[in-house]
């Protein structure tokens, strides 16, 4: 049967049930919360939604389809009569119904393979206890387009429904080619035609009804349907656009005395019992209207509405639409080529100017009207998600409870499709793993429900989606314990790693922390996905997570796919676009400065750009180009010998001959431009500096793909051809490590510190003394227990080393001039300074058993000085300083000790 | 009989079946791509599209040739345009590529016909590099043609 019909019908078809059941249901959701009362309106759209696809179904002959949804559309009408109630057991089982529809469209032409019976069960249940008498038929009699007598086969619950509602019951017939087709509509806005005027009990191609060959060669099928209404005959025919004779109301007291009789029949398809005469229809008719002319007039002014119908919205094909988008793009390129031919003509022609403005102006507003038709609003895809978080918490035995704000927000279709996927993996991660039980979030004093928030807004050109939990966070140690387990980094490589680098693990190929892989997500194949097919799309995913606090997943898009605003750069004489959604800024170095602003960093250079430090890149460097600059002179470029942009010789860099010295030469200045990628940035080094244009992407063929720094190309308004850099790609094709720069980053950072807080210490006490003649020492007050004097004479020698009579100890001494390079005191000196450092002996301050001679004490000072390196070799030295006019010697006398092994000397 | 375009690389004369071939330009502008594989020789702005250049004498082994006066294109139909002039019994091996492509030859010689069924395999003294992109060779009355097989040429490795 279904051969006969044409493709695109089904597809029409499958699209339409398709809507039917998305839109309803956050309706059935509603329904399960809802309780008591609900809307009379609701539970009729509900109704109605799976009755058309029933009599799509019926029509297109897709039995199994057909079967499930009129038994859930019993069920429907059931509830919609009042005659049951809702549970839970049932919207599991119209859910379940729903989720049995959804995969028998998806394949439609197989649909009938489709087992269905648990959920056919289930409701065959449910009608039979409410007393539901599904799958009975009685007969009924009418005529054919022909005027020949035909018996029908009709459900009796329908036909009990249509009765209880007043309506008649009736049979017409509508021919494909010259009823529907001709008419300009689909078969399948036809039989919703029917639906609104009535109920619907049957719809299907009558083969018995072709009367000759002719018309079955020439595809001109009947379409039978035996509908209910409460309009009369002519007015049921006005509603469907079918001429008269084609529509006949079937033989209503024979039914009814049929309904009596039967109504203890079981639910068999049993020949009702013969009837009689039939052709009296006329007081039939009456009896059947009389009380309901004021329904009548409501519904036929119904109906008449329904025929008309205006629609807001138009189906249109998604190819047709990508074919003019991609017309309008071209406009934009050759609207920028003329204006640029043009433009030094302009004034030649008078008018001239007046009718490019206009041409300008048309165009960009075409071609963003173009582009706004491609946009589809994010709720498309954020629709699906109170189901799923509905299914999820039922099955994990969760409360969730989902926000979801920004759906209007608008993207190109393309990009929408491609986010399903992503989101709806992120969600289902939430739900399963960062949502805790109920208990679990009483015990941290949580809202026992789950808070999920499914945020899309508009930010600096991009549109930002973040979904935010306030689940139990990401545990970056149970993320290291994991990654490590699995091989994903190394023990040495843990240690070095910041917090955010462990929490960006998640997005490893292989990852997952579920402690068992349900079959609703952990199976280690999602978040890496995720983000590569956010990156596909020119976007970022980002993860910002707190224990115990929750987690947000930012994803970062791009808004259109087609035209972007870039910044046109040069490099090695060739022009290059990069995207301005990349760009932060642009830095200038003037020659003079770059010794002093660009420092080397393992290796590479990088910039120091207010509080940040970023790595450089030379643009000519990563795409294989010769380093070059313009000669200023003769501006032709050549290429740059230098290795270091750091790096200036005076040879090398002045040219006197010329009179130019290239490191003031603003040619050799540089042009940085800081592009970020996520929460990195980096600078690129260019030779120059063009204009933002707005470009239309070109993707780039099979043939150039492979090349990761290019995300497409584009033809300039002078016709050539250039490459548009990635922000991404350029980085990798660096190998810019940023988490090596942050490491370093990290510790230079601390050095700072510690030397600010060294800095602060530098003001010292010292007792100024003198060795030698014009030698001077400084020794720090706070490391001096004792300053005594002693004669010469006193001073003895054991061995080789100098003593001197101490309290009753021999103090052994030190001579200077014996340890380091500096002179000898003056011998002739009659008497000598001793000084006896302060050592902590027993956490006790004491006497060190050791002092340094000196030939005069001058001054006890507080000074502040940096401590200049010395060439003067010797232990206990910490650096020389200008005191007073005297270059001074500091030193330590503690380290001096302790380098002469006279700490824990014992004095016999 | 089908017809064919000829082409000289070097010295060489080589021919294509003239369906493939959408047109024949001096579009010569080409921006390089860095990073592409050695035979591509960039991108070009054809009326609005852009068309990737490969450059026939590299993929064969032959030496980059600098552009010159009698350097052409040869831009290629994409397979949809093919589809569109498919004819019967046109095999599997009737394809292109999806997207817009081009070669870099030479020199561009006459349309020749030849009887497509008269085609040999290539000869023995072929060398290895070549071997594997050309599909045979086939007389005609301007002497012996060599053939490309075009799905080699653009996509082995």
């Amino acid at each position: 049967m279904t051969s006969i019909v044409d493709e695109s019908i089904i597809s029409d078809f499958v699209a339409e049930s398709r809507d039917h059941l998305n839109a309803i249901e956050p309706d059935l959701l509603t329904m399960e919360q809802g309780g008591g009362d609900l809307s009379k309106d609701l539970l009729n759209r509900v109704f109605r939604a799976i009755h058309s696809i029933k009599g799509g179904a019926g029509f297109l002959a897709f039995e199994s389809l057909k079967s499930l949804s009129h038994v859930m559309e019993s069920v429907l009408m059931l509830v919609r009569d009042g005659k049951l109630k809702v549970d839970p057991d049932l919207m599991d089982a119209i859910f379940a119904g729903m989720d049995r529809l959804r995969a028998m469209l998806d394949d439609i032409q197989a649909s009938d393979r489709i087992p269905c019976d648990q959920e056919m069960a289930r409701f065959k249940a449910i009608l039979e206890d409410a007393g539901h008498d599904q799958g009975a038929q009685v007969k009924a009699r009418g005529r054919d387009t022909e005027g020949r007598k035909r018996e029908f086969d009709l459900d009796r619950e329908g036909v009990k429904s249509a009765l209880a509602h007043g309506m008649n019951l009736f049979h017409a017939t509508a021919f494909l080619r010259r009823d529907i087709k001709e008419k300009g509509i689909t078969p399948l806005a036809f039989l919703n035609n029917a639906l609104s005027v009535g109920e619907c009990l049957d719809a299907y191609i009558d083969l018995a009804e072709v009367a000759d060959l002719e018309s079955c060669l020439e595809q001109d099928l009947p379409v039978t349907i035996l509908f209910g209404s409460v309009l009369e005959c002519d007015l049921a025919a006005m509603a469907l656009g079918l001429p008269e004779g084609q529509v006949t109301m079937l033989d209503m007291k024979a039914l009814r005395r049929q309904m009596k009789q039967t109504a203890a029949q079981p639910a068999k398809p049993v020949p009702a019992p013969a009837i009689e005469a039939a052709e009296e229809l006329g007081p039939a008719q009456e009896t059947g209207e009389s009380p309901e002319g004021q329904v009548r007039e409501g519904n036929s002014a119904r109906a008449a509405k329904g025929g008309e119908g205006g629609s807001e919205t138009l189906r249109v094909r998604v190819d047709l639409l990508t074919d003019l988008m991609n017309q309008a793009g071209e406009l934009v390129l050759s609207r920028n080529q003329l204006l640029r031919a043009v433009s030094g003509h302009v004034r030649d022609i008078p008018g001239l100017a007046a009718i490019l403005q206009n041409i300008s102006q048309v165009t960009s507003e075409l071609q963003e009207g173009i582009m706004q038709t491609r946009m589809q609003p994010i709720g498309t895809v954020f629709n699906r998600f109170p189901r799923i978080i509905r299914d999820m918490a039922r099955q994990l035995g969760k409360q969730i409870e989902l926000e979801i704000k920004g759906a209007e927000v608008e993207l190109d279709k393309s990009i929408v499709e491609l986010l399903t996927d992503p989101l709806t993996h992120i969600i289902r991660n939430c739900a399963d793993h960062a949502i805790e039980m109920p208990d679990e979030r009483r015990k941290v004093k949580k809202n026992p429900s789950g808070q999920l928030l499914l945020h899309a807004y508009h930010q600096g050109g991009q549109v930002i989606i973040a979904i935010t939990d306030d689940g139990r966070g990401i545990d970056p140690k149970k993320v290291l314990a994991k990654a490590v387990a699995k091989g994903i980094v190394k023990e040495a490589q843990a240690k070095e790693m910041t917090e955010r680098e462990i929490v960006n693990l998640v997005f490893a190929p292989g990852f997952s922390t579920a402690e068992t892989v349900t079959d609703i997500s952990g199976r280690g194949v999602g978040m890496d996905v995720v983000r590569s097919n956010t990156e596909k799309l020119g976007g970022h995913v980002e993860l910002e997570t707190q224990v115990g606090v929750g987690t947000t997943v930012l994803l970062r898009l791009p808004l259109t796919l087609a035209i972007i605003p870039s910044m046109i750069v040069g490099v090695g004489g060739n022009r290059f676009a990069i995207p301005q959604v990349n760009v932060v800024e642009f830095v200038w170095v003037r020659a003079a400065d770059v010794a002093r602003r660009i420092e080397r960093v393992h290796g590479a250079e990088v910039l120091r750009l207010r509080s940040r430090i970023l790595p450089l890149v030379r643009l000519a460097d990563v795409l294989g180009m010769p380093r070059t600059f313009q000669d200023r002179n003769s501006g032709v470029r050549v290429q740059d010998r230098r290795q270091d942009m750091a790096d200036r010789r005076g040879g090398e860099g002045a040219d006197p001959a010329r009179g130019l010295d290239r490191r003031t030469d603003w040619r050799s200045d540089y042009n940085i431009v800081v592009l970020k990628l996520g929460s990195n940035q980096f600078g690129v080094v260019v030779d120059e500096l063009f204009d933002i244009e707005e470009i239309v992407v070109k993707p780039l063929s099979e043939f150039v793909q492979a090349c990761k720094s290019f995300s497409g190309a584009t033809i300039m308004g002078d016709g050539r051809v250039i490459m548009i850099l990635d922000a991404g790609g350029l980085a990798t094709q660096a190998h810019l490590h940023f988490a090596d720069l942050m490491a370093e980053e990290k510790l230079r950072v601390e050095e700072e510190k510690r030397r600010a807080a060294l800095a602060a210490s530098k003001r010292r006490s010292v007792i100024v003394c003198t060795g030698a003649q014009g030698e001077y020492f400084a020794i720090p007050q706070d490391q001096i227990m004792r300053l005594e004097k002693i004669r010469t004479a006193d001073i003895q020698l054991v061995g080789e080393r100098p003593f001197v009579d101490y309290r009753g100890h021999g103090l052994p001494l030190i001579h200077l001039d014996q340890v380091m390079e500096v002179k000898p005191v003056d011998p002739g000196l009659k008497e000598v300074f001793v000084v006896i450092p302060k050592v902590m002996e027993h956490g006790v301050v004491a006497l060190a058993k050791a002092g340094i001679v000196i030939s005069d004490i001058i001054d006890a000072l507080d000074v502040e000085v940096e401590l200049e390196p010395v060439k003067v070799k010797g232990p206990g030295i910490l650096g020389s300083a200008i005191l007073q006019h005297n270059l001074t010697l500091f030193l330590e006398p503690l380290e001096l000790l302790r380098a002469l092994g006279l700490m824990g000397l014992v004095i016999a | 009989m089908s017809q064919y375009a000829t082409f000289l690389l070097g010295d060489r004369l080589f021919g294509l079946d003239l369906m493939m071939i959408r047109e024949i330009n001096r579009i010569l502008d080409i921006t390089p791509v860095p990073h592409a594989k050695p035979h591509i020789r960039g991108l070009i702005n054809l009326r609005g599209q852009i068309v990737t250049i490969l450059d026939l004498g590299v993929r064969l082994g032959l030496e980059p040739q600098a552009i010159a006066e009698d350097s052409h294109n040869l831009i290629l139909k994409t397979n949809a345009e093919l589809a569109a002039v498919r004819r019967e019994g046109d095999g599997q091996g009737y394809s292109t590529a999806t997207d817009l492509v081009g070669f870099l030859v030479d020199a561009i010689g006459d349309v020749v016909e030849a009887d497509e069924t008269t085609i040999e395999p290539p000869s023995a003294n072929v060398s290895e590099a070549e071997g594997g992109f050309l599909s045979g060779v086939i007389k005609t009355d301007a002497g012996l043609l060599v053939l490309l097989d075009l799905h080699e040429v653009l996509f082995s490795e």
